[in-house]
């Protein structure tokens, strides 16, 4: 990344959590059962019932969340929107595929089929704030959100602009749950309730009111945790920092022990010292659930104390006023990324 | 800005669709102004009497060719993918195993739909099927293809629907402008679906006769499959591997129509834009486009807005353009690497691809390419990619 400082301007999740909110912070919602849907606001409040009537679960949520992003950051539209979906919009295409299963070839209406598209979600966000710039979708499992992140940050410098909405969208639904936990993402021993997610920032050149600093971002394939772990030691001397800078990690450990090592490596090897704040017991596991990682560093950088339940071990930590967060996430111990927040 | 970027190369690029398998059986499809637009012989649908733009092999057939065993689940879009990758490698002299400093995007939208459509049944019910769930995400069908091939350094994929690929070739493109990476393998794929193929249905916008992109009486867009990838490199890193650049990718284009989900603004806000910013990053004028690959579907709405952009834009000087649709089909996601290649190929062979539809055009200044035109040089061309949620792309391709 080029010398330019990006900020975070605005951020806002709907989530198993209390939605557009930061109650999560002082008082969670138990997380109860294996499978949580997201708590969603009162829509209404939000979109006007035209523009709503016609849209998704997932659609209202993001377009909910863009507009909550842009009204704290003071914008009526952003530059850019730049969004991250593992699953696309899934209840619409469900329901086109289960009646197209069902029923045949012969009976389908068009509806859900205009919004099965998995960039149906940045075209509704375009559409509801009239902005006709750059608009992409990177659809690839657990790390859709870091490369959406890390393509607004390439497209914002590289372009020479000044603002970009980033965002990570994924509904679950029912059936989908069900489909996730065949294929062996959610439901393994120890591991966190499977949630939903919808969280967005206003990634900028401005520090006006900003949350905090993107230091630095990367996306990497890596094969094993040694390459992996070597890939994480680059991403902080290049940025002249060592372990001992780093205050607290956010992880994506979710529970299930195979899935955790990579993390537990990982930082075995690089900062080996640091307190790692969990947030998926809070949050809940899906593709989407990095970015409420980052939603949580963001805040983390706002505040003067990290409670005790973000914290992955029952283990006493003394107070932290962190300065530099590091964010790491990992998709099936193969796609890996990183991310260094600092206080403003 | 650009001068101190680097200079991307394209250093080779593969191909299948409708048109045959590879560049060669493409090139000759051209030349020959042969449509592979024809009855349906391998989807399974009941809507027989709507021709398309099929690779005539069965998934089975495709799977042997490559050498992918039966016991292996996979998808036909990976593998079509993967017929693509392994022209493209073999053009730029790059073996499969030595891309560990190499980037992976690719594209596609219905992913792994051929299977779930084929099992979701199955899927809801029992364990039975479970390896093809696991496929059926956009990411799982990039996964598969990398898997085939590597390390890579960084693997990514788009999907934007019907603009996927140009908008994955346009993320490769950043990625070596930036710094980031000096290869990046760039495209997309997509198989032909029950699931997109009702779709485009439901919404009345398929042609029961090939399609005539702006004829006065087009009537719709006819589905294709097919892949098509790119090696773009830093052109320093190319040259000290002794490859000759087939040209270059020096202009790109990105942005949101924002006027409706699956309809085109009259005034084609988002295609003018788009091709403005690609004429503008590549500091080229309308003057300097020797050939425009048009997005030109055939639907009534997209080709009315995909003129008006082009006249607005390019005003007196419109170039001579053509929709290439007619001989693959709209390949949807794969389309933007597919005109791609086709529009490399033109340069290359220094041609201009005919538009295949004859007649009263959509007004009276719209004259498409009619016939082949040979002996011609092409130092630049656009090559145009509009999707659904108004997301449109124009890539620039250049000679010289």
């Amino acid at each position: 990344m080029s010398a330019t400082p990006l900020y975070i301007r605005s951020a806002a999740q709907i989530s198993l959590q209390s939605p557009l909110s930061d109650d999560w912070l002082t008082s969670p919602r138990a997380v109860v059962g294996d499978y949580v849907r997201a708590v969603d606001p009162n829509f209404r409040d939000h979109l006007s019932g035209s523009s709503s009537r016609r849209m998704g679960l997932v659609l209202k949520r993001a377009v909910t969340v863009a507009q909550q992003v842009l009204s704290e950051a003071g914008l009526d539209r952003p530059e850019a929107i730049v969004v991250g979906t593992g699953l696309g919009c899934v209840e619409s295409t469900e329901k086109f595929l289960e009646a197209l299963c069902r029923t045949g070839e012969t009976l389908l209406g068009p509806t859900h089929f205009m919004q099965s598209t998995h960039n149906t979600i940045a075209s509704a966000i375009a559409i509801h704030t009239s902005c006709h710039g750059y608009n992409i979708t990177f659809s690839h499992k657990a790390v859709s959100f870091d490369l959406a992140l890390h393509d607004a940050a390439l497209w914002l410098l590289s372009e020479g602009r000044t603002d970009a909405f980033v965002g990570a969208f994924d509904e679950v639904t029912p059936t989908y749950h069900v489909l996730l936990r065949r294929m062996g993402f959610v439901g393994r021993d120890g591991q966190v309730a499977c949630g939903e997610a919808a969280a967005g920032f206003l990634l900028s050149t401005e520090s006006d009111r900003a949350l905090c600093r993107l230091l630095a971002q990367s996306v990497c394939r890596a094969t094993g945790s040694g390459e992996a772990a070597e890939r994480l030691s680059d991403f902080l001397s290049a940025h002249n920092l060592t372990a001992a800078d780093i205050d607290v990690v956010v992880s994506g450990i979710n529970g299930y022990a195979p899935h955790d090592e990579a993390y537990d490596q990982l930082c075995r090897y690089v900062c080996p010292q640091v307190p790692v704040v969990a947030y998926k017991q809070v949050f809940g596991e899906c593709y989407s659930a990095p970015a409420l990682g980052f939603y949580v560093a963001c805040r983390l950088l706002q505040h003067d104390a990290i409670p005790h339940h973000l914290f992955s071990s029952a283990v006493s930590v003394a107070p932290i006023r962190p300065t530099h967060i590091l964010y790491i996430n990992h998709s099936q111990s193969t796609d890996y990324a990183f991310a260094l927040l600092q206080r403003i | 800005m650009s001068v101190c970027f680097p200079r991307i190369a394209v250093t080779g690029m593969g191909i299948v669709s409708a048109l045959g398998r590879g560049k060669a059986a493409t090139l000759d499809s051209l030349l020959s102004s042969r449509s592979g637009v024809a009855p349906m012989s391998v989807l399974d649908s009941v809507h027989t009497d709507l021709p398309v733009g099929e690779v005539k092999e069965t998934t089975e057939a495709l799977a042997e060719a490559l050498g992918v065993s039966p016991s292996i689940p996979t998808t036909r879009s990976a593998l079509l993918g993967l017929m693509a990758i392994d022209e493209a490698l073999e053009q730029a002299a790059l073996s499969p195993i030595s891309l560990r400093e190499t980037a992976f995007v690719s594209a596609t939208t219905v992913g792994g739909m051929d299977q779930s459509e084929r099992y979701y049944l199955d899927f809801l019910t029992g364990d039975e099927r479970n390896d093809y769930i696991a496929l059926h995400d956009v990411g799982a069908c990039t996964d598969w293809m990398a898997s085939r091939y590597g390390p890579w350094g960084y693997v990514a994929s788009v999907s934007t629907a019907c603009s996927s690929a140009a908008n994955a070739i346009i993320h490769g493109a950043r990625l070596i402008a930036a710094g980031e990476c000096r290869r990046v393998i760039a495209g997309g794929t997509e198989c032909l679906t029950r699931f997109h193929l009702n779709g485009f249905n439901t919404l009345l916008i398929l042609d029961h006769r090939r399609s005539r992109p702006f004829s006065a009486s087009r009537a719709g867009l006819n589905l294709g499959e097919g892949a098509a990838f790119l090696v773009l490199e830093d052109e320093q890193i190319a040259l000290e591997r002794g490859q000759s650049p087939l040209a270059y990718v020096t202009g790109w284009g990105n942005a949101c129509d924002a006027y409706h989900q699956t309809a085109t603004s009259a005034d084609g806000e988002g295609p003018y834009l788009a091709m403005k910013q690609a004429l503008e990053r590549a500091r080229l004028l309308p003057s300097d486009i020797s050939y425009i690959n048009a997005h030109g579907t055939g639907t009534p709405d997209n080709d009315r807005s995909e003129f008006a952009a082009l006249q607005r834009l390019f005003g007196e000087s419109l170039p001579p353009f053509s929709s290439t649709k007619p001989f693959t089909g709209h390949t949807t996601s794969a389309s933007g690497s597919i005109e791609s290649v086709i529009c490399l190929l033109a340069m290359q062979h220094g041609f201009i691809p005919p538009n295949l539809s004859d007649g009263e055009m959509l007004s009276p200044s719209c004259h498409p390419v009619a016939e082949l035109q040979r002996r011609q040089t092409l130092r630049h061309v656009m090559c145009n990619s509009f999707g659904f949620g108004g997301n449109d792309s124009a890539l620039i391709f250049s000679f010289c």
